[in-house]
């Protein structure tokens, strides 16, 4: 529908993945009127992305993206049935603290005036900022199983997949029944577990299926022939106009593979531009090398009107973004007078005994696959920010030079400041900073993100009739680490 | 909880196959080298509903439901944009609307992020060069 139509409502949801289907959906049941904001076409969110046309079709795509993906069509078929106003094309450039969001749809601007906010805007793959990583052929592993369940488009023979974790497997796997020989997997993490996450064994086979899953991945790889290398380190990409060759080290040797796509993944981390621009607090967390917002058992943030559900409150997975979407529904209907805290709270309980059941394997996996290839902060050449093409050596040139702060650095280098604000370098930029001067990345802080977070025209900014206030600007002058 | 110490999960489970991620693959003895260069990305099938639009001038086939980034990747595309500073080409890369390196013209509008823009006929899509040119009045 369009969405410049609406002026207000009473929920609105940010994302039409697992976490904001299940909560608009079931806010939907407790006759709140919602509207849900969704960045692309059709719902699905990125884990079944495009999963009605994809199921629809009968093409050779569906079998090839398994089980897991075809059980997220009851979530969206009860989210079709739910009768909630859904927005696609939907990019949401602000979201204030008093509930206000700004939309762009279609090229047209427009403001919409809500009650309360459940932010779903889930998981982006951590970017990986090796030496060569901007070269056309280079992307997430995550991307090209978009490009998969999207388009059934693959890369070509001549790929390699490099990083840590079950993505790299499962997208390699998917390609190789696909029809694509890999060249080579290269695998970040040790071939042997490290013993913290042995200690979570018991747990893990609990979870049977999941394991299962990882084994027949693993399974078709050897049988296929793929190379397969373990403890990988020093990957770098190469070549002129776009990627030629693939380097890295393993077992202390220096080796190279020709390619024309490598595909990178070092885990995925929440995507917290929304978040961070809404004026939520967000902690660092330091075994996953990533901010993420505070949030308490509802997924309720420090703003009173803004809360948030699935993956953007930490990588917790699609499966656990269900319940994790309906606590912060139930949540956001005791807040409008829906339902009494009593009613919320006996409701919750089924959806918090599904979470813990999920998320029993959470443990292992965080332990077993530890950000790898961004563990080593970049050095010399390697850019860090791709928008700006600022260097790791020119930062910290910079830095020793006494530009001590993310939004210092910004203002005077550039860094940050391109299209993607700090998207793909914020984290690093922190990390870089708080490693030069011997502080932890709390401390040293991250970009102050300024709406519009997604580009709005001048013409459809000008066609706003109303007033649009930057809630970063209402904070009062403190430094920027305390407005995380 | 039993303390295990460096023990390879292998032994563990020896001897069936361990955890998918700790699985023994043996290691290929010599690595294949090849130099064939080949399109970077392919489509499984042909669209069953093709529609077209323009890149450059130059007519692309796309299939229905198709983002403009992928139906440009899968025509062989392999600069979207150059960079403001140094002229560099860019590709996608993440495709769901974070890097921005997928930024190209669409019908006069520039900046439009291609991995979120569905493919539409008729279409008038051009790459983006450098930093761009505004007009002062």
């Amino acid at each position: 529908m369009k969405i410049a139509d609406r002026a207000e409502c009473e929920l609105v949801v940010v994302g039409g993945g697992p976490a904001g289907l299940a909560a608009a959906t079931l806010a939907a049941e407790l006759n709140i009127d919602t509207v849900i904001l969704d960045e692309q076409e059709a719902p699905g969110g990125q884990i079944y992305r495009a999963i009605e046309r994809r199921l629809s079709h009968g093409d050779r795509v569906a079998p090839l993206l398994g089980p897991d993906f075809r059980s997220g069509l009851d979530l969206v078929k009860a989210f079709r049935r739910s009768g909630v106003t859904y927005a696609p094309a939907s990019a949401v450039w602000q979201v204030a603290p008093d509930g206000a969001v700004g939309i762009t749809q279609q090229g047209e601007a427009s403001l919409l005036r809500s009650r309360h906010v459940i932010l779903a805007t889930g998981a982006m793959e951590r970017p990986v900022p090796v030496l060569g990583w901007t070269l056309p052929g280079v992307m997430g592993a995550g991307a090209a199983q978009t490009l998969l369940k999207s388009s059934g488009i693959v890369p070509s023979e001549t790929t390699v997949i490099a990083g840590c974790g079950p993505l790299p497997l499962l997208v390699a796997a998917q390609l190789l029944e696909a029809g694509v020989p890999l060249k080579a997997v290269l695998i970040t993490t040790p071939r042997m577990l490290p013993p913290q996450a042995l200690y979570q064994l018991p747990w893990v086979l609990t979870q049977f299926n999941e394991i299962r899953k990882g084994l027949s991945w693993m399974r078709r790889l050897r049988a296929a022939g793929v190379a397969i290398y373990y403890g990988v380190s020093d990957v770098v990409a190469e070549g002129a106009d776009k990627l030629e060759l693939v380097t890295f080290t393993a077992k202390g040797k220096s080796l190279s593979i020709p390619a024309s796509v490598l595909l990178l993944h070092d885990g995925v981390v929440p995507n917290v531009q929304l978040s961070r621009s809404a004026g939520c607090r967000h902690v660092w967390d330091e075994a996953q090398l990533t901010w993420r917002p505070e949030v308490d058992q509802w997924g309720a943030t420090s703003q009173e009107h803004i809360s948030i559900a699935g993956d953007g409150q930490r990588i917790l997975g699609a499966k656990a973004a269900e319940p994790l979407g309906r606590l912060a529904a139930l949540d956001a209907a005791c807040r409008l007078g829906r339902i009494s805290v009593k009613e919320r709270d006996a409701r919750a309980e089924e959806h918090r005994k599904l979470l813990k059941r999920l998320t029993r394997i959470r443990p292992f996996l965080d332990r077993a696959f530890p950000p790898t290839l961004v563990k080593p902060l970049p050095k010399g050449n390697t850019i860090v920010c791709r928008c700006e093409e600022i260097s790791a050596s020119f930062l910290r040139e910079v830095i020793r030079d006494g530009l001590t702060d993310p939004n210092q650095i910004k203002s005077l280098t550039r860094c940050g400041m391109g299209p993607c604000q700090g998207r793909m370098c914020g984290t690093t930029v922190g990390r870089i900073i708080a490693e030069e001067l011997g502080k932890s990345v709390e401390q040293v802080g991250l970009y102050r993100p300024r709406i519009p977070i997604k580009p709005v025209t001048l013409g459809a900014w000008a066609a706003l009739r109303n007033a649009v206030k930057d809630p970063a600007a209402q904070h009062t002058g403190e430094p920027s680490r305390r407005e995380l | 909880m039993v303390r295990l110490g460096p023990v390879t999960a292998e032994l563990i489970y020896c001897p069936s196959e361990a955890t998918a991620f700790v699985v023994v693959a043996a290691l290929p003895d010599v690595l294949k080298v090849s130099n064939i260069q080949m399109a970077m990305f392919t489509r499984l099938e042909p669209p069953t509903k093709a529609i077209q639009f323009s890149f450059d001038g130059e007519l692309v086939n796309a299939a229905e439901g198709d983002t403009v980034a992928a139906a440009l990747l899968a025509h062989g595309v392999e600069r979207f944009r150059t960079t403001p500073v140094t002229g560099a080409p860019r590709q996608p890369h993440c495709m769901i609307g974070n890097c921005f390196d997928c930024m190209v013209e669409i019908d006069g509008v520039a900046n439009c992020q291609a991995c979120l823009v569905i493919a539409k006929p008729g279409m008038n899509v051009t790459h983006q060069d450098g930093p761009g040119e505004m007009e002062l009045l």
